[in-house]
């Protein structure tokens, strides 16, 4: 190498050009850029995965348990029940005793709910404890219960967004599908309450799959046996 | 020439090795990142893959728990339909049969076969691994059945059944007697799922066989006129079972007016009638507790059932007339208030409406005037059960509900009549049909039967349902010189009966086992004062007029209860007609005992009347008072009562009685009890227990 390259090497040596800084910039921000979109969207996909499994959890027990207490009532009505004056929000239903004294052979009236709630944190799905199973009668203090206390999942927890209930439906089939005739038709009138039960369950994380529905819906029917 | 490192320096070489790391290190870190990020996302898609296929075989499991329910219950009534007339029974070690042997004391496995629903594949990466049920079962002795609480156990309430006493007319039955139609099943069904996702749920139910037929029941009534008129109309107290097949014009089904009454107990009975037939078991009602024997009552096990369009009004209950009363009556019968009877209150159910909290005012009841409705639990009323179309009113054979009448078809003796009033009838009952010409001593039926008609015998023949020919006598022993009494007296040898000389020796009359099966072609009329009847007689006649009291012979004697004579299960008359029935039309009665059938037209009772029996029409039953659609009855001097009264034993109707529908099979119903179905609450370490106890009982 020459005298005069070296000293022209050291003198390039000593910088960048403009033109390369700014070039290097862009590079190294759309790095950046590209990095921290990939991080956020990983991290949402992760809190979407983890809110999606917990909230098909969570709903799985919430139907579980409801198909469980309905299946087995002795009576079960769609009407107007505790604080509730909505139609099909709310089901009234009656669990078998077990005979001896007391009211009915020990057997206890409830009502099921969705609680329209516009504050934090939303409509939520409540039980309580009637005294007679009668349309409109008033939950027995200090029984009612929110059956979404499962405790929220860790994400909800970080951006406080406790679970809640949507587009709840409890709704009696009074006859099959009829393309012609009607419910009068005994053919098409069912044998006993077969009820069709809906809510969709979110926990502000998850996203909607589909227009209408808030979070996942969790939809089903049953048949009291008793 | 110098090497590089000389030209530019040491800074250089390390900036460059510091370029060529920086590159390596963050790509590998991000692609460590992706990696873990990957793992977790296909971490959760496994945890909810789990979640979902543990749902999907907790769900297929309860599925097969209630599908094994479904088997037992059908391989009950098999094994009930398929033992012999009479002897039906799940105690008999034939049908159905269990390992170990079926028993009161603890569950044993039903011995069925096919209860592996096998895998397969249901798309094209799913494989439905299928599973297995298992049946056991459990009988009951009569002291559980009817008095669970005092007996340790926590079930809902008590039931009556029946056992081989009652079969052998023992009264009281024995406590510790296993009943032949109750028993406790349970079911549990069990998915082989993958590993790790095997799950088995259990369901218990109580299952009962009742008798389909409507001489079983209490009051039946067909589909009415089709026009909507109401069938049970006016003014009647009455005791028992009402079964209204109706139809979805009915508006109302049911009318009643005047303060009518609906009781679920004998109370109001009079005592001749009372002590001519034997004790109802007693059983702890619901929501009692029974401890110790106390409580216990006699129940008739009411239900009130009416089919039709549950948007119509289907009960219209007017001036304070009530269905069920609270409680339990006062003591009643011989022997108050030391061994006296207590009746139950409420009705056992009433399947009118569609589950709505009584009263229903909205849809199915219209209730005047402080008209009340008391049933039991929490007052609920429930859809008609087997709506569409089944017993135990209905013919299953046909689209639509229909009425079991004359003409159903029938199967008696393992032998198949398309007709029962046109082919079993006519080839076993007296044959030609009996009429004034051929048979002038029974003229008097023509125009009243009374007291004061001279004694008489006439001979008749009749074949049994087995094809076996009898002959007999129909005896009358006037009001005089006798004991005014009719009686149907085997003529077979060795019993040639002298009709002249009245005698209650067991044997010398027909039972209900072997009745006398008659045909009448003529009126059959009563007059006052009535008269009494000795043996069992299925008698085929036109209209029927009872304008004098029909009494069965019985050795009981108003203060003490009958034994050996008691209605029905020893004196038993049945009278069929195809046209109308009138009682107590023009006076009052003391009684009329007997099973009544109206296959045409309509029955109508006006005055004072105790019937007792049942009571079946095919149209319409007009009581005191009614004015609605073909019902027209003037308003008498006092409501006519009804009180169900059937065979101590169910399994002792008589054969030659036709059956509610055209098969066979449908003389008996087997169905689960309400408020007996139950999840036994098994945890992953449960056994189950043995009996309907621990995670298995009733809380």
């Amino acid at each position: 190498m020459t005298a005069r390259s070296l000293a022209g090497f050291l003198r390039d040596a000593r910088g960048f050009t403009l033109l390369e800084a700014v070039v290097a910039s862009v590079i190294f921000m759309t790095i950046v850029f590209g990095m921290m979109t990939l991080y956020s969207t990983s991290q949402q996909a992760y809190n979407y995965g983890t809110s999606q499994a917990y909230l098909q959890r969570v709903g799985t027990l919430l139907q579980e348990r409801i198909q469980r207490e309905l299946v087995g009532s002795v009576a079960l009505q769609t009407v107007d029940c505790g604080p509730n004056s909505t139609a099909n929000l709310s089901v009234m239903y009656v669990t078998p005793g077990a005979g001896g004294s007391g009211a009915a052979g020990s057997q206890r009236v409830f009502c099921l709910w969705e609680q329209t709630i516009s504050t934090p944190p939303g409509p939520q799905l409540f039980r309580c404890q009637l005294t007679n199973f009668a349309v409109a009668d008033n939950c027995q203090g200090g029984t009612t219960e929110n059956m979404l206390t499962l405790t929220q999942s860790q994400i909800s927890t970080q951006i406080d967004a406790p679970l809640r209930v949507a587009n709840t439906q409890f709704m009696r089939v009074a006859c099959l599908p009829a393309s012609s005739g009607s419910c009068g038709d005994p053919g098409r009138q069912v044998v006993s309450p077969l009820v069709d039960v809906r809510f969709d369950l979110s926990d502000g994380v998850n996203f909607s799959a589909q227009a209408g529905i808030t979070g996942v819906r969790f939809a089903f029917s049953l048949t009291p046996r008793n | 020439m110098a090497s590089r490192h000389e030209r530019v320096g040491i800074p250089a070489i390390r900036r460059r090795s510091r370029e060529r790391g920086s590159a390596l290190i963050i790509s590998l870190m991000l692609l460590l990142v992706i990696t873990i990020l990957g793992l977790a996302l296909f971490d959760l898609a496994q945890i909810e893959n789990k979640s979902a296929l543990a749902s999907l075989a907790d769900y297929r499991a309860f599925e097969l728990a209630q599908a094994g329910i479904e088997r037992g219950i059908r391989e009950l009534q098999n094994g009930f339909i398929n033992d012999a007339y009479g002897s039906e029974s799940w105690n008999d070690g034939v049908s159905p049969t269990c390992t170990p042997a079926c028993n009161a004391n603890t569950y044993s496995t039903l011995n069925i076969a096919n209860t592996t629903i096998p895998a397969q594949t249901v798309t094209n990466f799913a494989t439905d691994p299928g599973g297995t049920y298992t049946v056991e079962l459990k009988l009951l002795t009569v002291g559980e059945a009817n008095n669970p609480v005092s007996a340790g156990y926590s079930y809902p309430h008590g039931l009556t059944c029946f056992s081989p006493s009652t079969k052998a007319l023992v009264d009281p039955v024995p406590a510790s007697d296993v009943c032949d139609n109750l028993a406790f099943l349970r079911s549990t069904g069990t998915v082989n799922g993958p590993p790790g996702y095997s799950r088995s749920r259990t369901i218990q139910v109580l299952v009962r066989a009742s008798s389909t037929s409507p001489f079983a029941s209490g009051i039946t009534l067909g589909g009415g006129d089709g026009l909507g008129n109401p069938q049970l109309v006016g003014q009647v107290n009455f005791a028992g079972s009402v079964n209204i097949l109706g139809n979805v014009n009915s508006n109302p089904a049911i009318q009643l007016v005047q303060g009518s009454q609906m009781w679920n107990n004998w109370a109001q009975m009079d005592w001749t009638s009372l002590t001519a037939m034997r004790h109802r078991q007693k059983i702890c009602p619901l929501g009692t507790d029974c401890t110790g024997g106390t409580n216990l009552v006699e129940s008739l096990e009411t239900d009130l059932r009416v089919y039709g369009n549950i948007t119509n009004n289907l009960v219209t209950l007017q001036n304070g007339s009530s269905l069920g009363q609270p409680g339990v009556t006062a003591c009643y019968g011989p022997g108050c208030p030391a061994s006296g009877r207590i009746g139950k209150g409420p009705l056992d159910a009433i399947y009118v409406a569609d589950g709505c909290p009584l009263p229903c005012t909205a849809t199915a009841f219209n209730l005047g005037g402080g008209s009340t409705l008391t049933v039991d639990g929490n007052n609920i009323t429930k859809p008609y059960p087997f709506r569409f179309p089944g017993p135990p009113i209905a013919r299953t054979d046909l689209a639509i509900p229909t009425f079991p009448d004359l003409t159903s078809p029938v199967t008696i003796n393992g032998v198949v009549y398309p007709s029962y009033q046109a082919n079993f009838w006519p080839s076993h009952s007296q044959n030609p049909a009996m009429n004034v010409a051929t048979h002038p001593n029974l003229l008097p039926l023509t125009v009243g039967l009374t007291g004061l008609v001279p004694s008489f015998s006439d001979a008749v023949s009749w074949t049994d349902v087995a094809g076996n020919p009898h002959s007999g006598w129909i005896c009358w022993s006037d009001g005089i010189t006798g004991t005014n009494t009719l009686g149907f007296v085997n003529g077979d040898p060795p019993n040639n009966y002298n009709c002249g000389t009245p005698d209650t020796t067991l044997g010398k009359y027909l039972t209900p086992a072997n009745p006398m099966l008659l045909n009448w072609n003529g009126t059959f009329n009563i007059a006052l004062p009535g008269i009494t009847y000795r043996g069992a007689a299925i008698w085929s006649t036109r209209q029927i007029t009872l304008d004098g009291g029909l009494t069965a012979f019985n050795d009981g004697t108003g203060a003490s209860f009958c034994s050996s004579h008691c209605f029905p299960d020893n004196h038993l008359l049945v009278l069929m007609s195809d046209f109308s029935i009138d009682i107590a039309t023009n006076g009052n009665l003391n009684r009329v005992m007997a099973f009544i059938f109206s296959n045409n037209n309509l029955v109508s009772s006006r005055r004072q009347v105790n019937i007792v029996g049942t009571l079946t029409a095919k149209v319409n039953l007009c009581f005191n008072g009614a004015a609605a659609g073909s019902c027209s009855v003037p308003a008498g001097s006092g409501p006519p009562q009804f009180f169900q009264a059937n065979m101590y034993d169910p399994r002792n109707l008589p054969a030659a009685l036709f059956a509610p529908s055209g098969l066979s099979g449908e003389r008996w119903r087997v169905t689960p009890v309400p408020r007996f179905w139950l999840e036994c609450r098994v945890g992953p370490t449960d056994t189950l227990p043995t009996t309907p106890s621990g995670i298995c009982s009733y809380q």
